[in-house]
């Protein structure tokens, strides 16, 4: 062994060569990318020229020109600036992605637990429902649930209105209209009062935690049955019936009904209640229907991936098999389903971006528009790479807290 | 032993990849420096020398707008934008056909040019002075006088804008349309949903399941699609209401005027020629033996045996001969493409200033 191999042989410099190779790999890659983009910057700016300077984002607070349709709770119309107009389609893609994570959760896991069903029609069906599901496009499935299922139900002018009757009592007229404009649903329209009841409601809700703590407590330490539900609950009832009867309700009902604007009325639109659009129902069943098919496959292999000791155990012992499921296999198969579930839902949020095709304002769609009329486009896509970012770094905290919860409280 | 080498194997690729990567970068240093040597070229020097270096010309188009730039079953590129880029390659080479279409979209097209990556853009662009000052953009005269416009089912009765108020408004993305159309509304006090189309062809099947009450999009856009219908062009109506100036026309990088200008004064040739009646057909007869004066200066001949006057203009003072003899004038190229679109020329903006028209050229001379 001469000098030289000896030195190799020593773990700590190796190490540390290593690590400085691949540091500088990183660094002149790094340097080779800044140089493209100051290329880019000369682009922008002719030598002879004076230009503005390189990634700002003034133009951002400039007028945007453009309503967003769509919006819900916040809505903006052409005065608004272009961050604005920026940051609701954010939202817009934010309503989206949380829609859809709860569809496709539910909807994956009824699939998931489909698969592995004694029922042999179940189990196809939902294998079959895989199958076709996760290997078409997606972008291909929006356009299929727009245009052939959406665009095919009535235009407003025969909307279908669904009355609700009890016995000849005309209990609620237009309870629901559905038209190719969207589903327009009864909502809630809050009163001014309605901080105050958002505050006496979480004071009452502490009030009855600790009310049930307490009992627990005594029921733990004295024994008896101290009614560890029953008190807690009269006193939230008592207290909202008190509140009731001083500050009347919180909210009033809304059910929607059409009203007509135009010439001649032509135009028909929804008013009241609460729409759901067709684009944005389309892409929910759509991306919706697509991520479920590959969640099912994460909760059916993490069934499979329980010992079978659990469940036949559970059998053993006389537990249904809605018990078996909810009490054995999915608190135990939760803590392998975490993690790729995450990867699901970052992949199924970033998939939104193309609900723009069918004409949906989401983010890409705010930002394509503002740097079709503003240019700028590198300033735009570094603000929607930041915005997608974050909102991918959001879930991906989220689920790993949960992922810690679930390792360490073994559900 | 095997472990040994497996590592020393490591340990060799990582610094293999760290050369390559270093390498990987001088060169990208070189790239950079040449880039910008190029892109001094592009703007101060010379787009010109570039163009003839490579023996083509690169022409950013639309390829998918019927009448004005439409890749055909052939490969080929049929429209009235294409012909314009037809028409610069022909004074450059005195080829029409030295033209490589670059398609652009709506998003991209400024980065396009910006880059180099073509070297003239015409692609149904409007001139504003955002384009022109921000995005550091020249625009040379315009070649089309659209407008945007709104259309309707035949049956419906809306006839101005006002009788539209609470209308959902399907609107094909990434232009001007969107922001027009909200001023619009806006000024009337109106209001408005916009649905908002990536193609024109999804944007067609909410149209026709009655999910918008109108269309708007520029008015020649509009009546070709009006063409194309599937309930056929009668059960669509084109409201009179002109809702902006779209002026368009080629545009070239800030910063090379040498090549600013034979983009647009290929373009004015070819509404002097229609002015003077010059044509594709009479072309040849003319060069031999030229009508007046006016027609001698703009094809670089001379007059009654008299010299030729340069004008000095970079590619020559004969460069609207091949321009004339292969694409033809300003009317021969909208008679080819727009007309078939249905856009009535007579008494639009597009006629010659001698029809009441805004197609007018600066004197020749």
């Amino acid at each position: 062994m001469n000098a030289l191999t000896n030195f190799w042989y020593r773990s700590a410099y190796k190490r540390a060569i290593i690590q400085g190779a691949a540091i500088l790999v990183v660094v002149f890659v790094g340097l080779g990318l800044a140089g493209q983009i100051s290329n880019l910057e000369n682009v922008h700016a002719p030598t002879f020229t004076s230009s503005p300077p390189f990634l700002t984002f003034d133009f951002l607070n400039a007028r945007a020109g453009i309503a967003l349709s769509h919006g819900l709770i916040f809505d903006i119309d052409s005065n608004d600036s272009r961050m604005d107009a920026i940051l609701n389609g954010a939202w817009n893609t934010i309503r989206l992605a949380s829609v859809l994570i709860g569809f496709a959760s539910i909807m994956g896991l009824l699939v998931g637990i489909g698969r592995l069903s004694d029922f042999y029609l179940i189990r196809k069906a939902c294998t079959l429902y895989v199958e076709i599901l996760r290997n078409i496009p997606a972008l291909l499935q929006i356009y299929i649930w727009y245009v052939v299922i959406w665009l095919t139900t009535p235009a407003i002018t025969n909307a279908i209105q669904i009355d609700i009757n009890f016995f000849g009592l005309e209990l609620l007229q237009n309870f629901i209209i559905v038209s190719n404009k969207g589903f327009a649903i009864p909502w809630l329209v809050g009163h001014d009062n309605l901080g105050v009841w958002l505050f006496i409601g979480a004071v009452a809700l502490v009030g009855a935690i600790l009310l049930r703590r307490y009992l627990q407590k005594r029921q733990d330490d004295v024994g008896g049955n101290q009614r560890t539900n029953r008190y807690p609950i009269l006193i939230l009832l008592l207290i909202s019936l008190v509140a009731y009867i001083l500050l009347d309700s919180p909210f009033t009902g809304q059910t929607p009904h059409i009203i007509r604007s135009g010439a001649g009325g032509a135009i028909q639109n929804y008013q009241g209640g609460m729409v759901i659009t067709g684009e944005f129902l389309a892409i929910v069943v759509a991306l919706g229907f697509y991520t479920a098919s590959f969640i099912s496959e994460i909760v059916r292999g993490s069934i499979l991936s329980l010992p079978a000791g659990q469940a036949e155990a559970a059998k053993a012992l006389g537990l249904s098999a809605y018990q078996r499921l909810t009490l054995i296999i999915l608190p135990q198969a939760l803590r392998t389903m975490i993690p790729p579930l995450g990867n699901q839902y970052i992949n199924m949020t970033k998939n939104t971006s193309i609900a723009v095709a069918i004409g949906f304002s989401d983010v890409v769609f705010a930002t394509r528009t503002i740097s079709n009329n503003a240019g700028h486009s590198l300033e735009i896509f570094t603000t929607l790479l930041v915005i997608y970012l974050v909102m991918a770094l959001f879930i991906s905290s989220v689920m790993n807290g949960l992922n810690w919860y679930v390792q360490r409280s073994g559900i | 032993m095997s472990m040994s080498w497996l590592r020393r194997g490591f340990l060799l690729s990582m610094l293999a990849l760290a050369s390559v990567a270093l390498i990987a970068c001088s060169s990208d240093d070189g790239d950079t420096t040449s880039g910008s040597n190029a892109d001094s070229a592009a703007s101060g020097e010379s787009t010109l020398e570039k163009v003839k270096d490579r023996g083509i010309l690169k022409c950013g188009i639309s390829g998918s707008l019927p009448g004005f730039s439409q890749l055909e079953a052939d490969g080929s590129y049929t429209g009235f934008d294409a012909d314009y880029c037809r028409a610069v390659a022909a004074a450059v080479f005195g080829d029409s056909s030295k033209v490589e279409f670059v398609e652009t979209t709506g998003a991209n097209r400024f980065e396009t040019l910006a880059s180099g990556e073509v070297d003239v853009l015409i692609r149904n662009t409007t001139w504003t002075l955002s384009r022109d000052s921000d995005l550091k953009q020249s625009f040379a005269a315009p070649t089309f006088y659209d407008g945007q416009g709104m259309m309707v089912k035949a049956d419906s009765p809306f006839q101005t804008l006002e009788d539209m108020d609470g209308a959902t408004v399907c609107v094909n993305q990434g232009t001007t349309t969107e922001l027009n159309l909200a001023s619009q509304f806006l000024e009337r006090g109106l209001t408005y949903t916009a649905l908002t189309f990536e193609t024109t062809d999804l944007l067609q099947e909410a149209f026709v399941a009655g999910r918008c009450d109108g269309w708007t999009t520029d008015k020649s856009g509009l009546a070709s699609r009006r063409g194309v219908y599937p309930d056929g062009p009668d059960a669509l109506r084109i409201l009179a209401v002109t809702m902006s100036k779209e002026p368009l026309g080629p545009l070239t990088r800030h910063g090379d005027d040498e090549w600013f200008d034979i983009v647009a004064w290929v373009t004015f040739g070819t509404f002097q020629a229609e002015e003077l009646g010059v044509t594709s057909g009479n072309v040849d007869a003319q060069i031999a033996n030229p009508d007046s004066v006016a027609v001698a200066l703009m094809l670089g001949v001379g007059y009654d045996g008299g010299d030729v006057t340069d004008m000095g203009l970079a590619v020559g003072p004969q460069f609207l001969q091949a321009v004339l003899k292969q694409v033809g004038n300003y009317g021969e190229i909208y008679e080819r493409n727009i007309t078939p679109l249905g856009l009535e020329r007579a008494g639009s903006l597009n006629a010659l200033w001698t029809n009441g028209g805004l197609i007018y050229s600066p004197p020749i001379r």
